[in-house]
């Protein structure tokens, strides 16, 4: 009914002050929702990026079934075969949205610098596979990212984390050799030259990690064309889940036993500080809405208590109870819309600014600097509105009902 | 004045008492009324404040119920219709004027007008002609724009009874319509209500404790402590 609408609309007008503190309350509310929302899902994206890309989790990754928990103690039994890592890479590239399929293949043994020797932790990967898999499209780095790379001219060039170059001070271009028990049990030791050095941005790890070529590896572990995994690179980070799916029936369905893993699945820290954000999300989106509701129901209440008289009027000359209801809440409905519009405009403004001042900080977990954006999400932001304005409209139920509770005479001989 | 014997019974009141509970007391407003109204009369209800006329308007507005007796609207006898039957039944037949004026103050005068046609529900340009149409026979063409506080007294309760006709009631209650005006501005609200009575046959019930405004009505009731003491009807 459009009266009805003019009426709530002036009767908002009625106590401009107390309507305008109101407003602000779930302006400021919704702002603070959606910016935090609008800056996790920038962190969110960049953690992608960075699980995917700069740790080379790539998309997916191919493994038999039961590597994860047991390849440990009986390398041999789930390491795939040469013929396996070819017919199933064949079988994946020839699938949409598959951008790379690179096999990959872990090891572990002691770096000696001809004094001294220490324990390290290695991958072996194709060279050009570690470039493409480094590369992504949407990278945002205050600092441009040094990227770990590999000569596919010289397989015997290993790219070792600072820490460990550091302990056995083996600088760039320096001669070290890498111990390994093969896949049989048995030593095989090779030499390796330094190449870069990189920081994994882990203290734990910086003083352990190296890359291999895939070549390298193999002829350590003496395990011509295996790998223990294949990591699948998608040219569509929002296809994953759905690809997963796919490719894994299609996988099993060819006779092979293997599972594959998310990237998310795969990413500790991605995990952890989702869950963190998303809980500390949930906690200032549950006290907004009740901030919200608190002083919704409040005006409104006073609004009844003053309009009184007014409500005695109306339901003498003909407004039913239900009338008086829909009366109170559509005031509060256009107060919560006007309200969210409002803190739209907010959020939209401060993120302009935020986005436009070049911000930057060094997050936990981190060595670089990374800039402090703001993403705008829609998915949370229309989900806010939504349940605000519902939530909102709701929290004047109870005094609007009062109100058409009233018994009429009373109410007009209020004052 | 045989208008008055003649026309049919547009309300019933039989053995009406109201009874108002105050804590462990109670105070009987009404005692046993029994009343007739009939239809296209211009009828006052008078005496001494605290006599139950408020109480005897509320409950023939139908917006208070007896706590004993009977109330029917024509052949409509009230007792056992729910809050929206009464409620329907007021937008449709009864019209009302306050004391206080009662005015929604961010409506202009003409928005005021038309509120009474838009809770029953209909078109907003068929309302507005009607409203505008209303103001016109009180006089207030020129101020259909302004706020009811930018009015006088006076305006205000012009604008008011223009807002009680624009359902065209067969009944408009007015309970001290002119308790806030002074004497000038009382005359020229009973004028105007009696001319609207004379013009349109609606029914009018007033009340007042001024004797001055009773000189022009077709009838006059007199109550003291909740019963009737005289009911005149004039020649
Ligand atoms: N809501 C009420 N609660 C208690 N007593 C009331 C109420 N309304 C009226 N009364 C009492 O009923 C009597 C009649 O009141 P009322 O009808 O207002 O008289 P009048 O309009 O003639 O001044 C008075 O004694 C008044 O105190
Ligand atoms: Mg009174």
């Amino acid at each position: 009914m459009k009266n009805i609408f003019k009426l709530a609309l002036r009767g908002l007008l009625r106590n401009r002050r107390r309507s305008l503190v109101t407003l602000l309350a779930i302006a400021l509310g919704f702002s603070a929702i959606a910016l935090f929302a609008g800056y996790t899902h920038n962190v969110y994206g960049g953690l992608a990026r960075q699980s995917i890309h700069d740790e080379m989790i790539g998309h997916l990754t191919v493994s038999k079934r039961g590597m994860r928990t047991e390849g440990k103690l009986d390398p041999e039994r789930y390491l795939l075969t040469q013929a396996e890592v070819d017919a199933i890479s064949q079988l994946l590239r020839d699938e949409p949205h598959v951008k790379l399929v690179a096999p990959r293949l872990a090891l572990s043994g002691l770096l000696s610098n001809g004094r001294a020797s220490t324990i390290f932790i290695a991958e072996g990967v194709e060279p050009r596979a570690m470039a493409l898999l480094q590369q992504s499209e949407a990278d945002n780095a205050v600092v441009p990212k040094i990227k770990k790379q590999l000569d596919p001219a010289r397989p015997e060039v290993v790219e070792l984390s600072e820490g460990l170059a550091d302990m056995l001070h083996l600088a760039s271009g320096g001669q070290g050799a890498m111990l390994v028990n093969s896949l049989s049990g048995q030593a095989n030791a090779l030499d390796v030259t330094v190449g870069h050095t990189f920081n994994t941005g882990n203290a734990r790890s910086n003083d352990k990690f190296a890359f291999l070529t895939l070549d390298l590896t193999r002829t350590l572990l003496d395990a011509e064309g295996r790998a223990d995994r294949l990591t699948v690179l998608l040219d569509d980070v929002s296809q994953t889940k759905m690809l997963r799916d796919h490719l894994l029936t299609n996988l099993n369905g060819a006779g092979y036993a293997v599972e594959i893993q998310t990237w998310q699945e795969l990413s500790d820290f991605y995990n952890q500080v989702h869950g963190m954000f998303d809980m500390i999300f949930g906690f200032i989106a549950s006290i907004v809405l009740t901030v919200v509701v608190m002083s919704v129901a409040n005006s409104m209440g006073m609004t009844v208590v003053e309009r009184t008289r007014e409500i005695g009027t109306l339901r003498a000359i003909g407004l039913k109870r239900s009338g008086v209801v829909r009366l109170f809440t559509t005031e509060s409905m256009l107060l919560t819309l006007i309200g969210c519009l409002l803190g739209l405009l907010i959020t939209l403004t401060v993120r302009w600014g935020i986005n436009l001042a070049n911000i930057s900080y060094i997050p936990p977990n981190s060595v670089a600097p990374v800039p402090l954006l703001v993403d705008m999400d829609i998915g949370r932001v229309s989900f806010t509105f939504i349940l605000m304005s519902v939530v909102g409209t709701l929290a004047a139920y109870m005094p609007a009902r009062r109100a058409a509770r009233k018994d009429i005479i009373d109410a007009l001989g209020h004052v | 004045m045989n208008k008055i014997i003649t026309a049919p019974a547009l309300l019933k009141l039989r053995n009406v008492r109201r009874r108002f509970r105050l804590g462990e007391t109670s105070i009987d407003a009404l005692n046993s009324i029994s009343l007739d109204i009939h239809a296209g009369e211009f009828l006052a209800v008078w005496g001494p404040s605290g006599s139950g006329k408020s109480t005897l308007m509320n409950i023939v507005g139908l917006i208070d119920a007896p706590t004993a007796g009977e109330v029917c609207f024509g052949e409509q006898a009230t007792g056992g219709m729910d809050d929206d039957a009464l409620t329907d039944f007021r937008a449709r037949h009864i019209g009302f004027v306050f004391q206080n004026f009662n005015l929604v103050p961010v409506l202009s005068a003409l928005e005021n007008v038309m509120l009474p046609l838009q809770i029953r529900g209909g078109a907003e340009h068929k309302a507005r002609e009607l409203a505008a149409a209303a103001l016109r026979d009180v006089g207030l063409e020129r101020f259909k724009d302004s706020l009811p506080d930018k009015l006088s007294g006076g305006q205000r309760q012009r604008v008011a009874i223009a807002r009680a006709l624009v359902v065209e009631p067969k009944l408009v209650i007015a309970d001290e319509p002119t308790a806030n005006l002074d004497s000038e501005n009382s005359r020229m609200v009973v004028d105007l209500m009696r001319e609207m009575n004379r013009a349109r046959q609606v029914t009018f019930v007033f009340t007042t404790h001024d004797p001055r405004l009773l000189d022009h009505v077709d009838r006059k009731i007199l109550l003291r402590d909740g019963s009737i003491e005289s009911d005149e009807v004039m020649a």
